[in-house]
């Protein structure tokens, strides 16, 4: 039993510190939010950060 | 040779007359005479351009405005070859679904295609993405009159006779006797085994037509003669731009990095995912149009207006070597539908000819074609940051496209099995008619997005091969 936990700590707090090399953003969806915008004759296809 | 008119011809055992000396008349000759064929070309106008030969060539347009009968196309040596821009490419696989034939039916005709139109057999393809590809035309320099007039005039299988109208043909139990022509003012009757019709996308059909009319119970009553003709919408569709280096990383190794228009084009997929039709769409670059650096201040001053943020970006990448900037043609299918036909006019030329009344509408399904295609571009190159597009108001708000260029003249005597909705079968052959053809984009079933030359030419080298096995065999 005390085995299994010590692994289980383990293995949990490595994983921990593997989370601050991945990219915050890759949890969420990969779409972007589209904005239009008009300007004169055209329609902008943009995101919403442009 | 080349004879003025048919007057000092002699008009005895010819085998073939092709009637039209553009890119379809002229390469089907020449493919005769590689096969030691001799043929007679027939064609209506002078050697050179001339105001009273265009004449001939204004009709009336109903419905939606496209460019004048007289200006998109030439009645002269070379035909509409005289002024074309000469942009080539075969026709994508997936447009000949409902044809009677299929891409490799045309494929074996490629490598000559390309030796008559001086380009390279080149027409790469690389994905973009599951909608859209990147891809290559290639651009001929060659007008046919100008590279073929010598050829013509000290071959001895080849008879050109310039000024020499055909009227109609008369013929009776399915077979064409003979063709009636004007020239230098006479009347000629002209025999031959073999007859074929390469005088253009409008002109096809007038004169089928009015073959009709001289010769009732000559063709299928239900032939379709005119009908589900079509052209290309091109159109000023978008303007944005687009990064090089971030296309390059997502396409990696398959990016095209030809020096000339970036040309993109639909898949099957979006094709068939949207329900539209196929449209490819080109950037008009500063690197091409250098005149049209007002353009390009125009569109980065809206950018910094609408999307300040990613203006700031755009400052900082390497504008001149990185970013595509400019307008975006479009350059779209159009459904064949039945209302949109050549029809005879009641007025007539001087040969007695009636004139050509043109109906043309444009499709709900091509305008639903322009916005659909380039949204999806434009929200792939916003989500993969590749660049921004903006679309034209009037394509976004499902209008009609303004005045149509129409140089591209397809249909009205379609090819199909079906006899009551094509004209003429897969060997072009009229249908029930036993020696008479039709060449030229005048047979397309349907038009694709891709200029519609290539495929004239590749047809046309086919045909020459279809008649001399017929003519081999009898």
């Amino acid at each position: 039993m005390m085995i299994l936990r010590r692994n289980f700590l383990k293995v949990f707090f490595t994983s921990l510190s593997m989370i601050s090399f991945i990219k915050f953003n890759s949890f969420f969806s990969y779409d972007k939010k589209r904005k239009l915008r008009k300007n004169k004759n055209f329609i902008w296809y943009l995101n919403d950060n442009d | 040779m080349i004879a003025k008119n048919l007057d000092n011809i002699n008009l005895e055992n010819i085998p073939v007359v092709i009637f039209g000396s553009g890119p379809a008349g002229i390469t089907t000759a020449l493919e005769l005479e590689k096969k030691n064929i001799k043929c007679l070309l027939i064609e209506a106008g002078e050697e050179n351009y001339s105001e009273a030969s265009q004449e001939f060539y204004k009709g009336k347009i109903i419905g939606d405005q496209i460019m004048g009968l007289s200006e998109n196309r030439l009645r002269q040596l070379g035909g509409t070859s005289g002024h074309w821009g000469g942009t080539v490419k075969p026709l994508e696989d997936y447009a000949f679904e409902f044809w009677p034939i299929k891409s490799n039916d045309l494929k074996p005709y490629t490598k000559r295609t390309c030796e008559i139109l001086n380009i390279k057999n080149q027409f790469r393809k690389a994905a973009l993405s599951k909608f859209f590809n990147q891809v290559e035309f290639q651009y001929s320099n060659v007008k046919f009159a100008d590279k073929y007039k010598n050829h013509i005039k000290n071959s001895k299988n080849i008879i050109l006779a310039l000024n020499t109208q055909l009227s109609h043909f008369v013929g009776e139990n399915n077979s064409a006797k003979y063709a009636l022509c004007v020239s230098g003012n006479k009347k000629k009757k002209i025999k031959a085994k073999y007859f074929v019709l390469a005088c253009g996308g409008i002109e096809n059909s007038r004169l089928l037509l009015w073959t009709k009319v001289k010769n009732s119970g000559f063709f299928n009553k239900n032939l379709p003669i005119g009908k589900y003709w079509m052209t290309h919408p091109h159109v000023l569709g978008a303007r944005g731009v687009i990064s090089r280096k971030k296309l390059k990383e997502k396409m990696k190794n398959n990016f095209l990095g030809y020096d000339n228009f970036m040309h993109f084009s639909t898949t099957k997929e979006l094709v068939v995912e949207k329900n539209i039709l196929s449209a490819s769409m080109y950037m008009l670059t500063q690197d091409v149009f250098r005149k049209d650096k007002i353009v390009d201040k125009e569109i980065i001053k809206d950018i910094l207006c609408v999307a300040p943020g990613y203006g700031k970006k755009l400052a900082n990448m390497d504008f001149i070597k990185d970013i595509k900037c400019g307008n975006i043609a479009l350059l779209l299918e159009q459904e064949p539908i039945e209302d949109n036909k050549v029809v005879l006019d009641k007025d007539k030329d001087i040969f007695g000819i009636p004139k050509v009344k043109l109906f043309f509408k444009q499709t709900e399904l091509s305008i639903k074609t322009a916005k659909l295609f380039m949204e999806g571009f434009a929200d792939l190159c916003r989500k993969e940051d590749l660049g921004r597009i903006a679309i034209k108001e009037s394509i976004y708000n499902l209008e009609k496209f303004e005045l149509l260029e129409g140089y591209h003249q397809m249909g009205g005597t379609r090819m199909g099995t079906d006899k009551s909705k094509s004209v003429v079968d897969a060997d072009l052959k009229v249908h029930n008619i036993n020696n008479l053809y039709v060449s030229g984009s005048s047979n397309f079933f349907t038009g694709g997005y891709t200029n519609p030359t290539f495929t004239i030419i590749q047809f046309a080298i086919r045909l020459a091969e279809k008649l001399n096995e017929k003519l081999r065999s009898t």
